[in-house]
């Protein structure tokens, strides 16, 4: 999946483009927001394309597009001119993955790209509707033959099986049921200008086509998680290396200080992150980025961490706004990395207590049919796995941001699961693998 | 009008404005056949449209297989449709409009319409809307169904947007049988 940032379109060629790669070509491209983005489209035609750019990194790659009868005006290698064309539009792409180093197979264009590919996608129509170029024969991915996540080369090195274990060394782990120490407490002082700033740069052009699903904070794919299964859990040893403990982590300390600071204004600040716990609409206000905050979450807490005293309600100004849970969901998610927080027994029956928003937080492989199995049937997490034919990393994950947000509910060792629910007859679960296949 | 049993089908209710013609726009594969018409009565100071008789919609599986989405009017004056629509369908989506003056409340009324068909069958709650107004939070919905005895997926949905609604129906599926594999 490659994902491109729009900055600067004009809501009609923005709308437009989302369009061609989200539906036509969902599975290879995804509209996200400036850090997460791989290859950036500008307008620079537009007054405000020079500023969209001024939070780009080096890695990405900018694709810029006006009106120019130069092919590569000035400093602008990667040139698109308009109007464009959906081939002229795949090119580029295609140039610019090369550029980022992205893989991507080679096959025959599907019916519909070539039928597609001569389209003016924003010019008037006109009768003419062939190119010139017709005649060449593209290259397209197709669908089927796409490389799987897993094979991303921006991949979060966190997912890297090769990687030493993260576990929290003694002095971060809190046994299951105690609370962490005490954070140190800082006095009141307003949210940094600089990092306000920094966010909003970070976040300029977010919300090319201003959607509420964007504006709720819409997840763009499935959080890849590494399938891992091997070993027995009833080893203490091999248990370790499938456990983490939130309260080393960014999430076990987020939810500690909401609960500590519940109905109040909490603030809590890091080296250089500030969250802002607001009661009034449960919600926390972010200095940064997702993508930045979920640097946090690979690796225990160090020092540096304090809750602020007396917090006063900061400028929102440039602040991303976040529900408290998807905020609990995501860090869980993130630093569980397919463990298991130390806080959940693994082999106690746990039934759940009410299903997450799972619109707005971090999508994880199986999240669906794993929060549908505990609503209905109480089970032991490490039988969930088993049950649904899925890696047990993917289960722990789930379960794991599940804890975050207190929806578990533990039945003790001596609980009994309960059976599955009796499958529909054959006919229907034919008729459901097929729609959710469809619907995926 | 009958409705042959062996239909598979979706449906969507909801409060007038919730955002049902949508969503099943949204999702349908071909252009929805929708029964709207001017709005009238009340419902014309919050859409210019509203749906008189049934919004319609198809997701296709093969050459013939499909799944029929339903949307029922939201007035109450055609509830007599809510018994025609429910017989033989998959489960059900309540769309609730966040914005609307008690949600909440509106919800347990669709909830109550259909309570025999939940009894049966899963039900899933989509609040709309949540942008223009956040309150009430998710959290009152899930404490008022909990209240209810129900433990059922609600999420905060743009029914504009695909992947909300396609996540809304693969849950409402995984209720049906959470050990289904997509196909």
């Amino acid at each position: 999946m490659v994902h491109v940032w729009l900055g600067g379109l004009d809501d009609t060629t923005a709308r437009s483009v989302r369009v061609f790669l989200e539906v036509r070509h969902s599975d290879h491209f995804a509209v996200t927001g400036l850090d997460e983005a791989e290859v950036l489209m500008v307008d620079l035609d537009r007054p405000d394309a020079a500023a969209s750019l001024g939070a780009a990194r080096d890695e990405q790659v900018v694709l810029g597009v006006g009106f120019s009868d130069d092919p590569a005006p000035g400093e602008w290698r990667r040139y698109l001119q308009k109007p464009l064309t959906g081939e002229s539009l795949m090119a580029a792409l295609d140039d610019a993955l090369t550029l980022v180093g992205t893989r991507r197979p080679v096959v025959e264009p599907s019916r519909l790209d070539r039928g597609h590919r001569a389209r003016d996608l924003f010019a008037p129509p006109r009768p003419q509707a062939e190119s010139p170029s017709t005649g060449e024969r593209r290259s397209y991915p197709a669908p089927r033959t796409y490389e799987a996540p897993q094979a991303r080369t921006r991949e979060a090195p966190r997912w890297d099986a090769e990687r030493p274990s993260r576990q929290a060394p003694a002095a971060f782990a809190t046994p299951a049921g105690r609370p962490s120490p005490a954070l140190p407490v800082a006095p009141a002082v307003p949210v940094g200008r600089s990092s306000v700033r920094r966010l909003a740069e970070e976040s300029a052009g977010h919300h090319t086509t201003g959607t509420a699903a964007e504006a709720l904070g819409r997840r763009t794919e499935v959080e890849p998680v590494e399938a891992r299964d091997g070993g027995d859990l009833r080893d203490p040893g091999v248990l370790a290396s499938y456990t983490y403990s939130p309260a080393a982590h960014l999430d076990g300390l987020v939810r500690k200080v909401a609960a500590q600071h519940h109905g109040t204004l909490w603030e809590l600040r890091g080296p250089t992150v500030t969250l802002v716990g607001d009661p009034l609409d449960d919600t926390v206000l972010a200095s940064v980025s997702a993508t930045r905050l979920r640097q946090y979450c690979g690796s225990p807490l160090g020092d540096g961490w304090q809750v602020v005293a007396r917090p006063r309600r900061p400028d929102t100004t440039g602040l991303r706004r976040v529900q408290r849970e998807v905020l609990l969901w995501d860090t869980a998610v993130w630093s569980s990395a397919g463990r298991l927080a130390d806080t959940v027994d693994p082999f106690a029956v746990t039934g759940l207590r009410a299903w997450p928003d799972m619109t707005r937080g971090v999508l994880t492989p199986s999240a669906l049919p794993i929060v549908a199995l505990l609503a209905a049937c109480p089970q032991r997490p490490v039988d969930v796995a088993e049950k649904l034919g899925i890696s047990r990393t993917h289960v722990f994950v789930v379960v794991s941001a599940l804890e975050a947000l207190g929806l578990l509910e533990p039945l003790g060792a001596a609980g009994v699961a309960t059976e599955v629910p009796v499958p529909p007859r054959a006919e229907t679960r034919g008729l459901l693998r097929r729609l959710l296949g469809r619907l995926r | 009008m009958t409705m042959a049993v062996d239909h598979y089908k979706v449906l969507f209710t909801g409060p007038v404005g919730a955002g049902k013609t949508t969503a099943i726009r949204t999702i349908s594969d071909s252009l929805p056949m929708m029964t709207d018409v001017a709005a009238t009565d009340a419902t014309k100071d919050r859409k210019s449209h509203t749906t008189v008789a049934m919004d319609f919609g198809v997701i296709k599986l093969g050459r013939s297989e499909v799944v029929h989405l339903y949307g029922t009017p939201g007035q109450e004056r055609f509830d007599f449709m809510w018994e025609i629509l429910r017989e033989g369908a998959l489960g059900l989506v309540v769309l609730v409009d966040n914005a609307l003056p008690d949600p909440v409340a509106d919800l347990h009324h669709f909830l109550d319409a259909y309570q025999s068909f939940i009894d049966t069958a899963p039900v899933v709650v989509g609040i709309t809307r949540t942008d223009v107004r956040p309150d009430p939070p998710r959290s009152a919905y899930v404490s008022s169904l909990a209240a209810r005895g129900l433990c059922c997926p609600v999420f905060t949905v743009d029914a504009r947007d695909h992947a909300d609604v396609s996540l809304l129906l693969q849950s409402l599926l995984y209720c049906l049988d959470p050990q289904a594999e997509p196909a």
